[in-house]
Formats: structure tokens, sequence, C-alpha cells
């Protein structure tokens, strides 16, 4: 027991803006759409976040050097936080950048834990090829640099919500799903935070793709990147309790005055309870069996048998690496029915573990998430959907 | 929780006896950058470390699967088990966290795949550095380089201040009971994207890195590696380990309000975070080390920021800043400042800011200036700072 | 935007800022993603246009950029308001 739910989530994909899009999608295969042609300057098909554009999504402010993966997480988040408020025609954020004036915002208990590959490499190739090949190395755009930072989607968060509470970065590639959750349950575990708010981005662009073609040069039957985010909101369980509202989580019992109503989410439904997270690095590089070991060991730590878990999200890895995954949960759970975000949405590396949540939470029952990143690391998650 | 072994690569010294060496002399790691290309730059100081051969700490990954950063956060990781005296085979029936922070972790493969592909186009591809480019690699390469499987790994990339953001993870893991040991710090290897961003915004120095000194112009990049081994007390006593310092608590927060700029009020909440969260008051802090990078916004910020949390100028303990003489070492930076305050707690001494001349007004601390000192340190706060406002505070104490 | 942007600041000497002052309004306004109706020749970028030193930076870079010149970091000091633009580049580009 991690002591957490989830209770909210939001994402962007090629399935469009917001958690309705997303389940449109998932529930009629007829709904999903083909990857597009992306062309030039690297031919491939990927499945972009088309309907996202971050100067139409977050306004023309602070957004001219902005990457797509501080954008998406600064929208995406933006749903957990203020649903249904979306002034003038954005996202509804409290837009506490460069040239907010006054003081900073309040204590706010929100934390913000993202996951991520590499950060935006679109924006570090930029910046790179501008001081490549102009007259003298340092004329480069210096906006560029703090988005060429693995950490800009997670600050940018921040600044643009005004949440003050933990922001953490974590480079987990595949097992961004897990690590951010269970590094988000821990913050609330040890009283560092009132909510988490756990997810992944992972942005389009030839300078991606590059990547991905490189690193797997044989790989040419290999599945379409793809592009988007990801973002749950963890709370304490004895903050949510299922169906009703906790008494004590009301305004007068909170010694903290600071606080703003309008950040704190309360009373929500838990769409899922996380069970338990366990991850190894499969050193003797056997994934299969090193997932199936986190599997079992899952299952025995919650009191629950095999044959209760209904349904799996794998997280779909490149290469033979997919193979050893399905394995594992052959191996382990062959009732369940196993779904994979990445037939829908494409390769959202780092983004895929959120995803994969998010395809759990419509059918009451234990569900587990599991991962396999390329770099040797394998796990699980166990969810009970209420 | 207690820290029982320190791993260090550093451009001052490498292992804990010379980087304490280093520390205690004041050394200084600047030197012109050879690692990448600076034709074109106006001046170029690094902090660079010279020498290290990763072939003699790197067993079970080979060489040509770790980026650089990698390497050192692996070497770190080794050292700090020897320090220790704990061989890899002792923690396999345990439960362990590996958690290494960085700022640019596999970057500086990426932009030489970038430029090569700039100046060469798609041919120049070269798979084994495309693997080499996701950041996770750095805690698990030092997972499978131990040949350690049940250990959760987390690579943490909050920038400048990943150092204290991973080993807070390993505090907070061995807390909940979920991990029995950590490794956990920061690595980062010198990266020309990080160098030519600082350089345009202004916030290089051309001559010496001197943090708080009026005529401060900026950091020195740097690089290196450190990796701290946390463990329970009880167990630390029962096998009778030596103990640095004991581990007291943490504190993180965010700004939420500048990407580059700090801010002092969120600066001195993170720091109130940490007191409150190891137990004690201000008046206990015997020494603080620094972020302290050297520019005009950092050091009089985060000095404002101390002297609110800790009071008159009387009251303000040593502030200093270890950057004086590694360079600001990113992911790095606050790891390598650990391990200086826990090895000042261990040996009896304050580290030195180093280039120093006359302190900052606007500063206004006891920077320790040029020398070291001995000292009886009871409690040390490590502060961290990073771009998009991410602040980490540590706090050691010595044992007891 | 075009010269008339400069006719009422008579102190633009320089012919290449004469020439380019539309343009070098249009980077101002896209550096301080401000439209180019709320830029008046003398409104501070700091004070009145909201803009702080990182935008300014990043003024002095994307000038640098396009007019292939370097200017000192302490020409901050003047890249305060469109015309203080204007005097900079005037120093600097042809010179």
């Amino acid at each position: 027991m991690t002591g957490a739910v989830i209770t909210a989530w939001s994402a962007i994909s090629a399935c469009g803006i917001g958690a309705a899009a997303h389940r449109v999608a998932y529930g009629d295969p007829a709904r999903r759409l083909r990857p597009t042609a992306v062309g030039e300057p690297v031919p491939a098909e990927a499945h972009v976040a088309a309907d996202f554009d971050v100067t139409e999504a977050l306004g023309p402010k602070g957004t001219s050097s902005m990457d797509r993966c501080s954008g998406l997480a600064v929208a995406a988040a933006a749903d957990l936080l203020a649903p249904g408020e979306r002034p003038q025609g954005h996202f509804g954020c409290i837009q506490r950048n460069q040239s907010a004036p006054g003081g900073i915002a309040p204590p706010s208990g929100i934390g913000v834990v993202l996951g991520t590959t590499s950060g935006s490499a679109q924006t570090q190739f930029d910046f790179t090829r501008e001081s490549q090949t102009r007259s003298k190395p340092y004329r480069v755009n210096p906006a560029l640099m703090p988005f060429a930072l693995m950490n800009s989607a997670a600050g940018q968060t921040a600044i643009w919500h005004g949440l003050t509470g933990p922001n953490t970065t974590i480079a987990g590639g595949r097992m961004s799903g897990l690590s951010t959750l269970r590094y988000g349950a821990r913050l609330l575990a040890t009283g560092r935070a009132d909510a988490v708010l756990c997810g992944a981005v992972e942005e389009y662009g030839p300078a991606r793709q590059r990547l991905a073609d490189q690193r797997k040069p044989d790989d040419a039957d290999g599945r379409p990147l793809g592009e988007g985010g990801a973002v749950l909101l963890l709370e304490p369980a004895a903050h949510a309790p299922a169906g009703h509202v906790d008494p004590d989580r009301t305004d007068a019992n909170r010694t903290d005055t600071d606080r703003t109503d309008a950040n704190r989410p309360g009373g929500r439904v838990p769409l899922a309870e996380l069970l338990g997270i366990d991850t190894r690095v499969a050193v003797d590089d056997d994934p299969a069996a090193a997932l199936e070991v986190c599997i079992r060991r899952t299952l025995d730590r919650a009191g629950a048998a095999a044959s209760d878990v209904r349904t799996v999200a794998v997280s779909g890895p490149p290469g033979p690496l997919a193979g050893a995954e399905r394995d594992a949960v052959a191996r382990t759970l062959a009732h369940a029915d196993v779904r994979d975000p990445g037939e829908i949405i494409g390769d959202t590396g780092a983004a895929t573990g959120p995803f994969q949540v998010t395809l759990l939470l419509d059918r009451p029952g234990l569900a587990l998430t599991t991962a396999v990143d390329e770099d040797g690391t394998v796990g699980c998650g166990l969810l009970r959907v209420p | 929780m207690v820290v029982t072994g320190v791993g260090v690569v550093s451009s001052i010294g490498t292992g804990a006896d010379a980087y304490a060496r280093g520390l205690r002399e004041g050394r200084s790691g600047a030197r012109p950058i050879e690692a990448f290309d600076t034709t074109g730059f106006a001046h170029a100081t690094g902090c660079e470390v010279v020498g290290f051969d990763p072939e003699l700490w790197l067993r079970r990954v080979p060489v040509a699967e770790a980026g650089r950063a990698t390497q050192f956060a692996i070497a770190s990781a080794r050292m700090a088990l020897d320090d220790a005296g704990i061989g890899e085979d002792g923690l396999r029936d345990r439960r362990g966290l590996v958690s290494v922070g960085t700022t640019d972790g596999g970057s500086d493969d990426g932009e030489r795949l970038a430029a090569s592909f700039v100046h060469d186009g798609p041919a120049a591809a070269d798979p084994a550095a495309a693997r080499r480019v996701p950041a996770s690699r750095l805690a698990t390469g030092v997972a499978r380089d131990l040949g350690l499987a049940d250990v959760e790994v987390s690579t943490i990339a909050t920038a400048c201040a990943a150092g204290n953001y991973a080993i807070g993870g390993g505090v907070d893991a061995i807390r909940t009971g979920e991990a029995d040991y950590a490794l956990c710090g920061g690595a980062d290897a010198l990266c020309r994207m990080t160098f030519t961003g600082f350089y345009r915004l202004g916030a290089v120095d051309p001559d010496r890195c001197r943090p708080f000194d009026v005529d401060r112009h900026g950091i020195h990049t740097g690089e290196g590696g450190a990796v701290l081994l946390l463990e329970p007390l009880d167990d630390a006593l029962a096998r009778g380990a030596r103990i640095y310092a004991e581990v007291l608590g943490y504190g993180l927060n965010c700004d939420a309000h500048h990407q580059v700029a700090p801010h002092g009020e969120s600066v001195a909440r993170c720091m109130a975070l940490a007191l409150d969260d190891a137990g004690i008051s201000p008046g206990d802090v015997d020494l603080i080390s620094a972020h302290g990078t050297g520019t005009k916004a950092n050091d009089v910020t985060e000095c404002g920021a101390i002297h609110s949390v800790f009071g008159a100028d009387g009251d303000v303990p040593p502030t200093v800043s270890v950057k004086s003489m590694l360079g600001h070492t990113m992911g790095a930076a606050s790891a390598l400042g650990a391990v200086a305050c826990a090895l000042g707690i261990d040996g009896g001494f304050i580290p030195p800011t180093i280039n120093h001349t006359e302190t900052d007004p606007e500063c206004a601390v006891d920077c320790v200036p040029n020398t070291a000192v001995d000292a009886e340190l009871g409690v040390v706060a490590n502060n961290a700072l990073a771009f998009g406002g991410n602040n980490a505070v540590l706090v050691l104490g010595r044992p007891a | 935007m075009n010269v008339d942007e400069s006719a009422g600041a008579p102190a633009v000497t320089n012919p290449v800022v004469r020439e380019r002052a539309g343009e070098i309004k249009a980077l101002v306004c896209r550096v301080l993603e401000t439209e180019p109706d709320a830029v008046g020749l003398e409104d501070r970028f700091v004070d009145d246009l909201g803009a702080d030193s990182m935008k300014l930076i990043e003024l002095l870079s994307h000038l640098e950029i396009e007019f292939d010149v370097e200017i000192d970091e302490d020409e901050l000091d003047r890249l305060v308001h469109l015309r203080g633009v204007y005097d900079v580049l005037g120093d600097v580009v042809g010179a």
C-alpha cells in the first residue's frame, strides 16, 4: 500500500486534448487516428498532437521560445488545477512567469513530478545548430537555454500555475510512469506535499526522430513515434476517500491559511488506488525474468492473486524488449486483458507510463501496469480501480 | 541515518582523501577548457577533470556504452562503497536505492551528434552515442556496473539542484523503510551547450570564479561526480562502520516565479523547510555550504535569503562556496557540496572560498576567504538552487 | 511598421538603422512578446513593458545575430527603450 490514490487525469496526444477526447479514442478503435506523414527533414510517420499549439493554448506571452515538452506539461496540468476555467480562450493559467510583478506564489502544497527521456531534444538540437553555424559560437538565442534543460517542463508547470511544492524531474525513460508515481507517493507519505501532479511529456520533432532512428538502426519495422503528455493527480488516500468528502478535509481544519483554494483539489473521488510499485535492474540481461519477479512480488505484497488482475497495460518498448515484456505478463497473468497505449498514440517514450495508467481506469478491479526500458530497468505498478 | 561512505571525481582531487586535501588546501580546478572546441569564445576557462580513466572503474558496463557523466557516477559509487568497506556482494540481499542527479545527462553526446549532423548530415550517424543520450543511463549504469538487481534507480534531472534532490530521495526511501541503503549523489560532464548558454547570459567569469566577491563576474562550468552511501544508523553501528555525518533532514520547494532568476523569499522558505525537517533552529547551524555560483544575481539573492533566515549579521554562520574551487559542476554540484560538508564535519575543518579579494557588501557573509580553517562543526546546511526555481537544502550533523 | 518608425526619432542618424527601423521594432516586439502598437519610442522595456534582465540579454543577442555586430554587455544600460536600441545600433552598425 502506498497510501496514495489517483483522483484525476488529463492528457494531450494525437487523440486530442483532455481526458474526454482520450476516452473516446480508447473506447472506439474506429475513432483512432492513423499516424501522419511528417516528411522533411526526416521522412517518417508519427502520431503528433496536431490539435496542440503552444501559443494557441497558452497565449503569446512567455511562449515565444517555449518547447513543446514544456507547453504540453503546462497545458495538461492546467486541466487538473482549474477544471472548467479557461479565461481568454486559453488554459486558464496563473501566468507567474518572467514579467510577473510582485512576490512569489503562496505555499501551495502541490508538488510536480515529471518524467522525461532527455528533455526537449529539439531545443537542444536547435541551440547547438545555432552555435555551430553562426559567425560566433555564442550567437545563440539565450532564451532557449532554460528550455533545453530537462527540468524545464516541471519548472514551467510550477511557474505558470504558482505551484511552490517539491518540483522534481526524473529522467526515467520508459520507467517514468512508475518512477514518478513512486516518488510522488513518497512525497505524500513523508508530508512534503499535499497533492502531486505525476506525469511525463514527450514532444515530436525531427531531432527526436533522428535520435530514435540512430538508436535502433535495425528496427525499420518499429512503431511510429508519438507525441503527448499525460498527468495524473495523486493525493493521499485519507484525503480522498471513495464516494464522499472527508469532513477533516475542510478549510477550517487547515493550519496553513496561506494556501489558495483555487489550486487545491479537494473531495475528489478516487479513480484508482495505488497498491504498490516494484522495479528491478536486469543486470543479467534477462528483462523478462526480472519483470516476472517484480510482478509476483508486487502481487504478494498486496495479498492479491494473479487471477485477480483483470487488465494489464504494457509499455511496448522497441525491438525484442516488447516480446520480453509480453512474455513476463503471459507467464504471470495469462488471463488478463492486455492493452498497449502505443497502438493508439504511437511510442510516446517517457510519457508511455502515465498513458498506460489512463488506459486502465475504465474497468473496476485490479489492474497492472508494466514497464521495460532499453537501459535495463523493468517494473510494474498495481492499481485497484473502484 | 548516516553517511558511511563517499566517492568523488573532481577537478581538485578524485577519491575522498584527495578531495579532502584539495578542499583543505583551497586548490583551484580551473584551467583552459579542452573538452570541446572553444574557438570563437573570448574566454573559456572551466574546471575539467583531467586524467580520469574509466577503465579503472567500470567492471561490467562496457566503457563505450557509458557516457562521461555515467562513468563519473559509476566511479563515484564504487569509491563510496570501497570507502565504506562494503563490497557490492554485501548489498545484493538488501533492498537499495540508486539515485543520481544531473543537469545534462547524456547531452554531451547529444550535442556532438547534433554538431556532426549539422556539418556532415545524416550519414554521420553514431548509434552507440545515440544510445548514451537518455539520462536514465546514469543511475542505471551504477546499478548495472555494481551488479545490483534489487534496487530502485532514478536519475534526477532537476538541473543544478539535482544532487541534493537525489540525496533527498535516498533519505526518504530509507525513512519510509522502502530501502535499506541509498547510493545517491550527482554527476555531470562538461557540456558545450551549458557553457555557451551561461556565456551568452554573461554569467561566465573570464578570469577566476570568486563567489561573494565584489568583483565577481560569474561561474566557471565544471564537471565531476559525487556519491554518498546512506544507511540507517543501527546498521552502520552494527557493522562498526566509519560514520562521516548524520543526515538530519532536507527541504524542497519551487519558486514558481522565474526560469533563471532565483527568488530570495522562496530560497529562505526552502532553508526553513530543511531546518524544520531536521528538527533544528537556525542558531544550531555552524556552516552554510552555499549554492554560491559567483554570479551577481545568485550570490546577492542567496545571501539575502540566508540573512533573512539566520537573523542579524552576527548570527549568520560562515557561508562558503566550494564552487570557487570546483566551478559549477551542475547536477554534481550539491552532491560535491554535501561530500565537502561530510568531510568537514569528520575532519574538523571549513573549506575556503578561494579567489577572494573583497567581500561584496550586498552579500555580507564570512566566506572563509582563501584559507581553510579548523572548526568543530555540529550542523551544516548545504544549499542548492536551479533554473526553473528548483531549490533543495540538505542538513548534515556530527554523528552522536 | 515601416521606415516612418524612425521619423519621430531625429537622433537616428545612422542610415542603416534608419532604413531598418521597422524591422528593429518588429524584433523588439517579438522578443518582448508585445504588440507593435504598445511600444512607443521611449517606453521603457522594464518599467512600462514588463521585460526583465533576461529579456534584455535576449534582445542584445538577437540584435547581434541580425546585424552581425558585437554589442558590449555594458550597453545593456542603454538598451532600455526603442530609442536606446537605435542609439546602440547606430554606434556599432557600419562603424
